[in-house]
């Protein structure tokens, strides 16, 4: 209920975490004075590698979050409203639900060489492959959440005088809405893998094919500058998710 | 007086989920209530006093009988009939404020009696709260106020109060009494406490153990706001017939 006290509860837990990250990397500059740099390069390589091929960096890292957010982006799009026919359709969802419990066990990198066959090499395929990524993820738990909505809320919405507009808009997204954002968090994070999944097969530049090209050059640092980059942005924007979350979800704070 | 409510020779069976077995809730029962009434159903648990509430409400469809609202027979779910349920059932994700303009909100109408009602419910403070962060009290009252704002012909009150300690359900008696004392709406409140029964109703109607049929049908005529220490004898009487099987 101290709401304003929450925000200064980070900076103790900052503190622990600032403490593994140095002891992981201070391991790392230990392995790394153990072998050659061609091998494993130490954190000071590879931030110098950082700092001087920055803007090749950036510009992989755009490519790579446009494919991201174009792919996830169709997935929130198609999958969202998807979840709500379903919900709002038992024959479909019948229908609908066998399918798609098929399809999303296959892994979305097994999606890549036929999209890559069907599509091509460009940002079109990366984004297949990240849709591919997203979108079960995104559909099941927007479905289960409209499951999970109490039937006393749904009786009370309609005793009150809800018509279908008021109780989908009112009652049913925003009780699915944790579900939701479970979906959409772990569709995320399923995103930026499957996109260096595409990026790795064949992708016009990027950061899986700056990876791979790191290795074609036998440069491990190029490489692990290219795994940190893509790290941060994934890790850094699911920060911004759960930022989000709390806010729209504050009411089960 | 007119009749607001109406059951007649109504009956209903529940079908086992797991077994398949008829658990007959209700068999003939026959109730009325007038315009303006407040009636209490009391009768030992799991005799049947939901059932009869989410009779009434649309929620069930007899297997026999007739149960009429305004000489209407009930045809599912409706404004005119609200339910209260024991927990509250307030949206999680709505505001007091919110909450309580629920319903004239869904049908268009701007926030209607929100205000005056929040302020008659005591709940002016905690407008911008979310349920979460009120007590068990609070939260009746948000439904209690949320429930009047759609100003149903007739309030189900399925335990309203069956949570709550005993300071708290004291006052939420109050509150209720308040309010029926100002709308003259018909409730229907089912309760387990025989004193709260004689306390607030002018009519407690006793219900036999399952299938439930009216056992006693007990006028209340004492003054408001009522003593109960000084209805000893009908208390006495009523806690009588709801222990005893026949
Ligand atoms: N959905 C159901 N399925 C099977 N039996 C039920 C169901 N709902 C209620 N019952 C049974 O019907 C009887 C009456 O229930 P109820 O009206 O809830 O009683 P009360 O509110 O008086 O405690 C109880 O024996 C209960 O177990
Ligand atoms: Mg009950």
């Amino acid at each position: 209920m101290a709401v304003p006290g929450r925000r200064r509860a980070l900076s103790p837990r900052a503190l622990p975490a600032a403490l593994g990250l140095l002891v992981a990397l201070a391991i790392w500059a230990v392995a790394a004075s153990r072998w050659p740099p061609h091998v494993l390069p130490g954190p000071l390589v590879v931030l110098e590698t950082i700092v001087t091929q920055r803007s090749e960096l950036v510009g992989h890292a755009l490519r790579t979050t446009r494919r991201v957010l174009l792919g996830y982006g169709a997935a929130v799009v198609i999958g969202l409203p998807l979840a709500m026919a379903l919900g709002a359709r038992p024959v479909l969802d019948r229908q609908v639900g066998a399918l798609l419990t098929l399809l999303r066990s296959i892994p979305p990198f097994a999606w890549t060489p036929l999209i890559l066959l069907w599509v091509g090499v460009g940002d079109g395929s990366a984004a297949a492959v990240v849709f591919a990524g997203a979108f079960f993820p995104i559909v099941r738990n927007a479905r289960a959440g409209i499951d999970a909505v109490p039937p006393s809320l749904v009786l009370a919405a309609r005793n009150l005088g809800a018509g279908p507009r008021v109780y989908w808009l009112d009652v049913v997204l925003p009780g699915a809405a944790p579900m939701v954002f479970t979906g959409l968090r772990l569709g995320w994070a399923l995103a930026w893998m499957s996109v260096v999944a595409a990026e790795l097969v064949g992708a016009d530049g990027g950061l899986g094919q700056l990876i791979l090209d790191a290795r074609n050059l036998a440069r491990p640092d190029l490489a692990i500058a290219g795994m940190v980059a893509i790290g941060a942005l994934a890790a850094g924007s699911e920060r911004g998710f759960a930022l989000v979350e709390r806010r729209v979800l504050r009411w089960r704070a | 007086m007119s009749k607001a409510v109406a059951l007649a020779g109504v009956r209903h069976a529940y079908t086992e989920a797991g077994t398949g077995r008829r658990v007959e809730a209700l068999a003939g029962l026959d109730l009325n209530v007038a315009a303006g009434e407040l009636v209490a159903i009391v009768g030992p648990s799991g005799c049947g006093k939901t059932t009869i509430l989410h009779l009434v409400a649309g929620l069930l469809k007899p297997d026999a009988g007739s149960v009429t609202c305004g000489g209407a027979p009930v045809d599912g779910i409706g404004t005119d009939r609200v339910l209260v349920f024991q927990d509250g059932a307030l949206f999680p994700w709505l505001t007091v404020a919110e909450n309580v303009s629920f319903g004239p909100r869904a049908r268009g109408e701007g926030t209607g009696r929100t205000a005056e009602l929040l302020a008659a419910l005591g709940l002016d403070g905690a407008a911008d709260r979310y349920p979460k962060e009120l007590s068990g009290g609070m939260r009746q009252r948000v439904a209690l106020a949320r429930a009047l704002a759609v100003d149903p012909a007739v309030l189900l009150l399925d335990e309203p109060f069956g949570a709550l300690d005993a300071l708290s359900r004291e006052r939420l008696q109050d509150v209720l009494e308040a309010a029926w004392l100002r709308d003259r709406k018909t409730m229907l409140l089912v309760t387990h406490s025989v004193e709260e029964a004689v306390r607030l109703a002018d009519r407690v109607i006793v219900v036999s153990p399952r299938p439930a049929a009216v056992r006693a049908d007990v006028r209340v005529d004492a003054p408001r706001p009522r003593d109960v220490t000084a209805l000893g004898e009908i208390r006495r009487t009523i806690a009588q017939m709801v222990r005893t099987p026949e």
